[in-house]
């Protein structure tokens, strides 16, 4: 990570002996089972592991110039093993494969080891840069950030097949962030359906409910090419007016009926949406754009459609 | 000069976020057993809204707190007299439906469910009958405006505010909220122990923590009706009424109180303050334009000679009239006059002031662009001077935090704003110019109290926060038991059961 390169051959040697498999007569570290493959990751990542991390800021010291391995000296000895996050969350280790620095319980704020600590910014410039001089980027127009209008409902031809057994209005739909979930953590235990309105419902502006002849917690049916959602409403003036929209990402474990229109259980918020891959994230090779897992590569833009929006009375379950 | 001690609290709307983990804290705590399951000792409102339960400030339904008559206090549940033939009919109490039916769901479901076409899921049921229900009401269902048009438009705080401007905050261009986290006020002058026949309900001496002793509580439930902020509730289960608590357990152990502990916008600040016990009837007596002015001078200097000495005289150790100097909300309220009582028309002198909250200027669209009131190079400028243009009117702040007294609010918001534009000057131009201290002085501050100000509003520490006085539990056990065999019975669960209608 990072262009990092961090020695670990005793510590691979480590793990041969504490969990050795045997292998054509060699010893391997055994990811036989889960347990196994938790401590080798654990054992390996610098953010666990205090000798690594302090190996790893020596690595960087080399390419930066820069005096850093003060940041790993006082947690060489740390070894952050899986009992350990059993018993109780433990606090990871400042280590340059992340870019803040959280010695003495500072909270996590990306970047401040390359503003405090100087190491450049991991762009062609090390600098912050916007203009990507890519040919990928300079065919799409994108070199710059660039303001694109929304597509219309005929360019997405999401909703051309539904149209037909439309009984709705057509809208704008949206998935934001949640307020009460981190993506689909933590929103559907008791207590934070309690506090909300025990279910995902889906927001709608009061003039454009009125019009539809919705009221407040009445049950509503979004519907597109690309599936269903039935949930109930919340009806707010605090939201645009031909705009629709439910927080992503829902669970279909609670509080989710058969939908009336196609006669199956309905799906969650992403079932009206689909994954468009945005070709310039398809770019790489090229100084930041080098692909790594969970780190560069093309990401889903399926945060907004169109869908019809009807009225519908309570469904089946 | 009757000195006395209370521990106080202080909240900072303009810091408060709305994620109800002092809700969630609170009822891990303390509410998450059978018969509190609608209990919400601390709970988190968007105002404008209702509030829970719904629409709790309405006294000619609900019948909380005190009335004046004939230049007496009176309770406005009932007289004395009334109160005993109306022992067995309260129709001011609250209801189910202005509570919510507590649900849970069918988790059992998502592994029992027998095979078929479509995917299992966890359907709502009561938690009182078990079946099935429909959700129509729960503890925020006004949550961030949902449902503006029926709980946000219902808010009885709009009172005084122009229909016009009522109208207008129903648009997208014009719409604002802030959040209210509520606990028990635990008020100087408590209408739920006035209202409890059976004499249950008491104001701790040391610190003012209001209890319900659940030995003598016999469940009347007039504290449920009595209280006019609805922060009394009556446990089905034991019979008995229960309340906030303010984690006296905690607070005796020198932490702060779970909500206060866990708030992630640290909003919350936590202190003793000293009062003087013989200024709360006059305090309470007051015009209601002079309510707030009458409370605050019920609350003393704890740095005055004459005030120590009376401390003393009444048995406040040094260690309390130290916490007393240190305490953050007698900054915020008395030195710094930028808290209020909530509904102090309540007379109830609640303990817990609220800093209002500050909001955006008012924005029009023109021609498909945003376009705000005032000129944006001056907006904090003029802001201070059109606090009109702010988008939660002032009346609106005013019904809640004063009575309906504009004056009141002005001084506050002005003082916050140039507290803004001060700190704001100072990062962004390092220099302070002519204009800017103008501002100050006009909003009778000086560049020392706001630096003050912000310190402890913006980067305070844990410890300057909650400054929990000394309780000493220790002397208090050792008084009545031998620590060591006192030792030995803690953590042993409960030394006598609740049991209904004892």
């Amino acid at each position: 990570m990072h262009g990092l390169t961090i020695p670990a051959a005793d510590f691979y040697d480590d793990l041969r002996q504490r969990q050795g498999r045997k292998l054509n007569g060699t010893t391997y570290p055994s990811l036989e089972n889960a347990l196994e493959v938790a401590e080798v990751i654990l054992y390996l990542d610098p953010v666990s592991n205090g000798e690594l991390a302090y190996r790893a800021f020596k690595d960087e010291e080399k390419k930066t110039g820069q005096k850093l391995t003060d940041l790993a000296e006082s947690v060489r000895d740390t070894r952050i093993s899986f009992a350990d996050i059993v018993a109780q969350p433990r606090r990871q280790l400042t280590s340059p494969t992340w870019s803040a620095i959280i010695n003495q319980g500072r909270a996590y704020s990306p970047f401040t080891l390359n503003v405090e600590r100087l190491i450049p910014w991991r762009t062609l410039s090390g600098r912050q840069h916007f203009y990507l001089d890519h040919p990928n980027y300079l065919n799409w127009g994108e070199h710059l950030p660039t303001y694109k209008p929304r597509p219309d409902h005929s360019m997405l031809l999401e909703t051309e097949v539904t149209r037909a057994e439309a009984q709705g209005m057509l809208m704008n739909y949206i998935t934001p962030h949640g307020k009460w979930s981190i993506h689909s953590t933590y929103s559907d235990n008791h207590r934070m359906l309690t506090l909300s309105r025990g279910s995902y419902p889906i927001w709608l502006n009061d003039k454009d409910a009125k019009k539809m002849g919705i009221q407040d917690n009445d049950w509503v049916e979004l519907f597109n090419d690309n599936g269903v959602f039935v949930q109930r409403c919340i009806v707010s003036a605090r939201i645009p007016s031909g705009t629709v929209f439910v927080y992503h990402a829902t669970e279909r474990t609670v509080s989710i009926p058969k939908s009336p229109l196609r006669g199956t259980r309905a799906g969650m918020n992403n079932s009206i949406t689909r994954a468009r891959l945005k070709p310039v994230l398809m770019s790489g090779g090229y100084a930041q754009f080098t692909y790594a897992f969970n780190y560069w590569g093309p990401v889903g833009v399926n945060r907004d459609t169109f869908v019809y929006v009807r009225r519908i009375e309570e469904p089946n379950w | 000069m009757n000195v006395r001690a209370h521990v106080s609290m202080t909240f900072h709307l303009d810091k408060c976020i709305g994620c109800h983990t002092c809700s969630v804290a609170c009822k891990n705590l303390w509410t998450d057993r059978k018969g509190t399951e609608y209990m919400w000792w601390n709970n988190v409102e968007t105002r404008p809204g209702t509030g829970y339960p719904t629409g709790w400030e309405d006294q000619e339904r609900f019948k909380g707190g005190w009335v004046k008559r004939n230049g007496q206090l009176k309770l406005r549940l009932h007289s004395r007299a009334r109160g005993l033939t109306n022992l067995f009919y309260n129709p001011a109490l609250p209801e189910l439906d202005d509570y919510y039916e507590p649900f849970t769901f069918d988790y059992q479901n998502l592994f029992t469910a027998p095979e078929g076409d479509d995917q299992p899921v966890a359907r709502p049921v009561s938690m009182i009958t078990g079946e099935p229900m429909n959700i129509n009401a729960g503890p925020n269902w006004d949550d961030d405006l949902g449902g503006s048009n029926l709980y946000a438009e219902n808010d009885p705080n709009w009172e005084g505010v122009s229909p016009e401007i009522q109208a207008q905050m129903a648009e997208i261009e014009r719409v604002a909220f802030n959040y209210m986290p509520r606990i028990c006020n635990h008020c100087l002058n408590p209408t739920c122990v006035a209202a409890c026949p059976s004499g249950a309900i008491y104001k701790r001496g040391e610190d003012g923590v209001v209890l319900v002793n659940e030995n003598k509580c016999k469940g009347w439930r007039m504290c449920v009706a009595a209280c006019p902020y609805k922060k009394v509730y009556y446990n089905w289960a034991t019979g008995k009424s229960e309340k906030c608590i303010l984690c006296f357990p905690r607070l005796e152990t020198g932490q702060a109180p779970a909500c206060f502990h866990s708030c992630v916008g640290r909003i919350r600040y936590l202190g003793a303050i000293l009062y003087d016990a013989d200024k709360i009837a006059t305090a309470a007596n007051a015009e209601t334009k002079d309510l707030v002015q009458a409370q605050l001078d019920a609350i003393l200097d704890p740095f005055k000679p004459d005030v120590i000495a009376a401390a003393r005289a009444g048995g406040l150790g040094d260690d309390w009239i130290k916490a007393a100097q240190d305490s953050p909300v007698y900054k915020f309220v008395k030195v710094w006059k930028l808290a209020l009582p909530l509904h102090p028309e309540y007379r109830t002198l609640a303990m817990l002031f609220y800093i209002p909250p500050l909001s955006p200027i008012v924005s029009t669209i023109e021609d498909g662009l945003f376009k705000l009131e005032l000129p944006p190079d001056q907006v904090d400028f003029e802001l201070f001077n059109h606090l009109e243009k702010a988008r939660l009117p002032l009346e609106y702040l005013a019904n809640l935090f004063a009575a309906g007294s504009v004056e009141v609010i002005k001084p506050i918001l002005r003082k916050l704003l140039a507290v803004r534009i001060y700190k704001r000057r100072q990062s962004v131009e390092r220099s302070i110019d002519a204009a800017t201290l103008k501002i100050v002085e006009a909003a009778g501050t000086t560049p020392e109290e706001i630096e003050a100000i912000y310190r402890l509003t913006a980067k305070p520490t844990l410890q300057e926060r909650f400054v929990v006085p000394p309780y000493h539990r220790e002397m208090a056990t050792e008084v009545w038991n031998d620590p060591l065999a006192h030792k030995g019975e803690t953590g042993v669960g409960f030394i006598e059961l609740p049991v209904r209608g004892d």
